[in-house]
C-alpha cells in the first residue's frame, strides 16, 4: 500500500467514523484527493450520510408526533421499518376514529401490551355507551308516561331563536314536532306558535282534530347541558280533564235537569250581561214571562210523569221558537218559564209568544190513561219590552212581565199580554 | 366487464382433494402468477401484461365480494367484515390509515400480502393484481367505479404494501 493509499485510507475512516457519531462529514476528508478509482466509494459514503440524514430527520418528525410526515424515498431503505411501524400508527388512529364514532369492531393486534389495553378500553367504552343508551331509554320511557315536556336551547343574539333539545313523546305528538328516536339526538327550532305562547301556567286551549287539551305551561332553568343557564325546561301540565269536569259541573250547575234549559240563577246571570248590553245601546230588551194553564189539575189528574213530559214538550217549543243565539230559555220554577230577548221589540215579543201559545195549543199530549186520546195543554204569557235604563234593573223587567202574565191568568188564560214599564 | 366466473365454478375442493386439503403453498401460488405474468409480458409487453393481470385482478374482487362478503351498509363494519376475511383466507392484513368517505378516498395497507411479501428488491411496485382485486371489492360495495394504485410495496422496499384508491366517477 502507498503512502498515498494510507492518507486516503484515514480520511475515509474519518468519514465513516463521523457517519457513526452522527458528525457532519470533515470537508478535508472529502475534499482529499482520492485515487480516481475510489470516487465510487466516496460517492456511497456521500449517498450513505443523505440517507442517514433523511433517517434522522424523519425519526425526529415521528418522535415528536407528527405521524403524517412523509417518509423519505423508497430507496432509503433505512426507513422501511420505520415506515411499516408509521403504517401502523396511521391504522391505530383511524381506529381510534373508528371508536370515536361508535363504531367498536376494530381490535388492535399489532402493538404489543398496547393492544390489549387499547382493546379492553374500546370494550369498556362500548360496555359504557350500552349501559347509557340503555339509561337513556328507561329515561325516555319514564319522560313518554309524563305530560308534555320540552327542554328548550337558548341562543343569545339570534332574534332570541330557541332549540328544542328534548321532546317527550307526547309533546311531539300534540305538538305536531318530528319523531325523537334518542333522547339527547334532537335538534329543531322550537316553532313559532310553541315559542309565543305564554309561560306562567295561564290555561291554554289547544284544539286538536279530534279534542280539545287544555294546559298550563310554565318554564324553569333547567341543567341539561353544562350551558344551563340557557336551557329550560317546559312543562305543559295537561289539565283537560279538570277543564272537562268543570265544564260539566257548570253545566250542571245551570241547567234545569229535566227540561234542559237554563234554571233561575244561570237566567238571572246571563240575562243581566244582555240587559246591559241594551242599556249601552238603548236597544229594546224584551222579557216574557210562561206558566202553563192548570198544570196542577193536570198533574193530579194524569199524574207527575205526564206533568213531566208536559213541561219537556213546552221546554222544546220555546227552544225552536227562540232560537237565536243571544235568546235566553229559562225554567224559573215550577210550571213557569222565562225568556229574555235582547235587541227585540215589543210588538216582535208579542208576535212570539203567541206563536209558542199557538203551537202548545196545537201540540198533541198522549193521554197517559187513554192511548186514543190526546191532551192539549195552554199557557198564559205575560210580556215587557222597554228600553232598558238604570231605574229598570233586571228583576224590575221580570215583575213586569210577571204582573202581565197575571193579568193573562185573571182575562181568561190561553193569551198573551202586554204591559209597558210603569213610569216614575 | 361481463362477468362469467362463479365462486362455484371453482370446485368443491374439499371433496376433490380429501388428504391434500384446501390449501396450497404460497410459493405455488407466486409461481402461477408470475409465470401467467411473464409469458403476458413477453407476448404483449410489460404494459398490456400488467393491465391484463389487473383486470384479473379486478374479476377476481368482485366474484369475492359478492361470494365471500355480505357487504353491510355500515362502512366500518364493512371494513371489519373485508379484514377478517382477507385475513381468514390468508390474503393479507388489511389496515385502513385514512377513509374520507364524501371524497369516497382511502388510503390502506396490506400486510405481508400474498403476491409480495418477501420479494427480493425491485425498481417497481409488483401488486397489480391486488389492485384490481382491491378495485373490484370497492366497487361491487359501492357501486362506484375506483381507481387503485400501489404507493409501497415490499418489492421496493417497503414493509407492508400501501395502496391508494379513489372513486372516478
Amino acid at each position: 500500500m502507498t503512502k498515498d493509499h494510507e492518507s486516503a485510507l484515514q480520511h475515509l475512516a474519518l468519514i465513516l467514523d463521523s457517519l457513526l457519531e452522527n458528525k457532519p462529514l470533515p470537508a478535508e476528508s472529502i475534499d482529499y484527493a482520492y485515487p480516481p478509482e475510489w470516487t465510487p466509494l466516496v460517492d456511497s459514503c456521500q449517498r450513505l450520510q443523505n440517507a442517514i440524514d433523511e433517517f434522522n430527520a424523519y425519526v425526529l418528525a415521528l418522535s415528536q408526533g407528527n405521524i403524517d410526515v412523509e417518509a423519505p424515498p423508497r430507496k432509503n431503505y433505512l426507513a422501511s421499518s420505520l415506515k411499516h411501524f408509521q403504517a401502523q400508527l396511521q391504522h391505530l388512529t383511524w381506529q381510534a376514529e373508528c371508536i370515536t364514532q361508535g363504531n367498536y369492531n376494530q381490535k388492535l393486534d399489532f402493538m404489543g401490551t398496547f393492544s390489549e389495553v387499547f382493546n379492553t378500553m374500546a370494550l369498556q367504552l362500548e360496555f359504557r355507551e350500552k349501559q347509557l343508551i340503555s339509561q337513556q331509554d328507561s329515561m325516555k320511557r319514564v319522560f313518554d308516561k309524563l305530560d308534555p315536556i320540552f327542554i328548550v336551547e337558548t341562543h343569545a343574539g339570534t332574534n332570541n331563536a330557541e332549540t328544542i333539545l328534548y321532546a317527550n313523546q307526547l309533546a311531539q305528538e300534540r305538538f305536531h314536532l318530528q319523531e325523537q328516536t334518542h333522547l339527547m339526538e334532537y335538534s329543531a327550532t322550537l316553532p313559532q306558535d310553541i315559542a309565543q305562547l305564554p309561560r306562567d301556567g295561564t290555561p291554554m286551549e289547544f284544539p286538536d282534530a279530534e279534542n280539545t287539551y287544555w294546559y298550563r305551561i310554565t318554564s324553569s332553568y333547567f341543567p341539561w347541558t353544562t350551558h344551563h343557564e340557557n336551557t329550560l325546561l317546559f312543562q305543559c301540565v295537561d289539565i283537560t280533564t279538570q277543564k272537562r269536569h268543570a265544564a260539566k259541573l257548570e253545566q250542571a250547575a245551570n241547567t234545569d235537569e229535566l227540561t234542559k234549559v237554563l234554571n233561575r240563577r244561570a237566567f238571572e246571570f246571563s240575562a243581566t250581561h244582555l240587559w246591559e248590553a241594551c242599556l249601552n245601546t238603548s236597544k229594546p230588551f224584551s222579557v216574557l214571562m210562561f206558566d202553563l194553564d192548570y198544570f196542577k189539575r193536570c198533574n193530579d189528574t194524569y199524574g207527575h210523569q205526564f206533568g213531566d213530559l208536559c213541561l219537556k214538550t213546552f221546554a222544546d217549543i220555546l227552544k225552536k221558537v227562540f232560537s237565536r243565539s243571544s235568546d235566553i230559555v229559562a225554567r224559573y220554577g215550577g210550571e213557569e218559564f222565562v225568556v229574555a230577548l235582547p235587541f227585540t221589540p215589543g210588538d216582535m215579543a208579542i208576535l212570539l209568544g203567541e206563536k209558542v201559545r199557538e203551537r202548545l195549543q196545537e201540540t198533541p199530549i198522549p193521554d197517559p190513561c187513554d192511548n186514543s186520546l190526546d191532551v192539549h195543554l195552554t199557557v198564559s204569557i205575560g210580556v215587557t219590552s222597554p228600553i232598558p235604563e238604570p231605574h229598570y234593573p233586571l228583576n224590575t223587567l221580570i215583575a213586569r212581565a210577571d204582573q202581565a202574565l197575571y193579568k193573562a191568568k185573571e182575562d181568561g188564560r190561553n193569551r198573551v199580554v202586554f204591559l209597558e214599564m210603569e213610569t216614575g | 366487464m361481463n362477468q362469467t366466473l362463479q365462486w362455484s365454478d371453482l370446485g368443491d375442493i374439499k371433496t376433490g382433494r380429501g388428504n391434500l386439503g384446501t390449501e396450497l403453498p404460497v410459493e405455488m401460488y407466486r409461481l402461477l402468477q408470475y409465470t401467467i405474468m411473464d409469458e403476458l409480458t413477453e407476448r404483449f409487453g410489460s404494459e398490456d401484461a400488467e393491465q391484463i393481470l389487473r383486470s384479473a385482478g379486478y374479476r377476481a374482487g368482485a366474484v369475492f365480494s359478492q361470494s365471500l362478503l355480505e357487504k353491510k351498509e355500515d362502512f366500518y363494519d364493512f371494513v371489519s367484515e373485508l379484514q377478517e376475511k382477507l385475513k381468514t383466507m390468508k390474503i393479507g392484513i388489511l389496515r385502513v390509515e385514512k377513509a374520507d368517505l364524501e371524497k369516497l378516498e382511502l388510503v390502506m395497507t396490506v400486510s405481508e400480502d400474498l403476491d409480495c411479501s418477501g420479494l427480493s428488491l425491485q425498481d417497481n411496485t409488483v401488486c397489480v393484481y391486488d389492485e384490481g382485486f382491491i378495485a373490484g371489492i370497492l366497487d361491487d360495495y359501492t357501486g362506484k367505479t375506483f381507481d387503485v394504485k400501489e404507493v409501497d410495496c415490499w418489492a421496493t422496499g417497503d414493509r407492508t404494501c400501501r395502496f391508494k384508491a379513489h372513486a372516478t366517477n
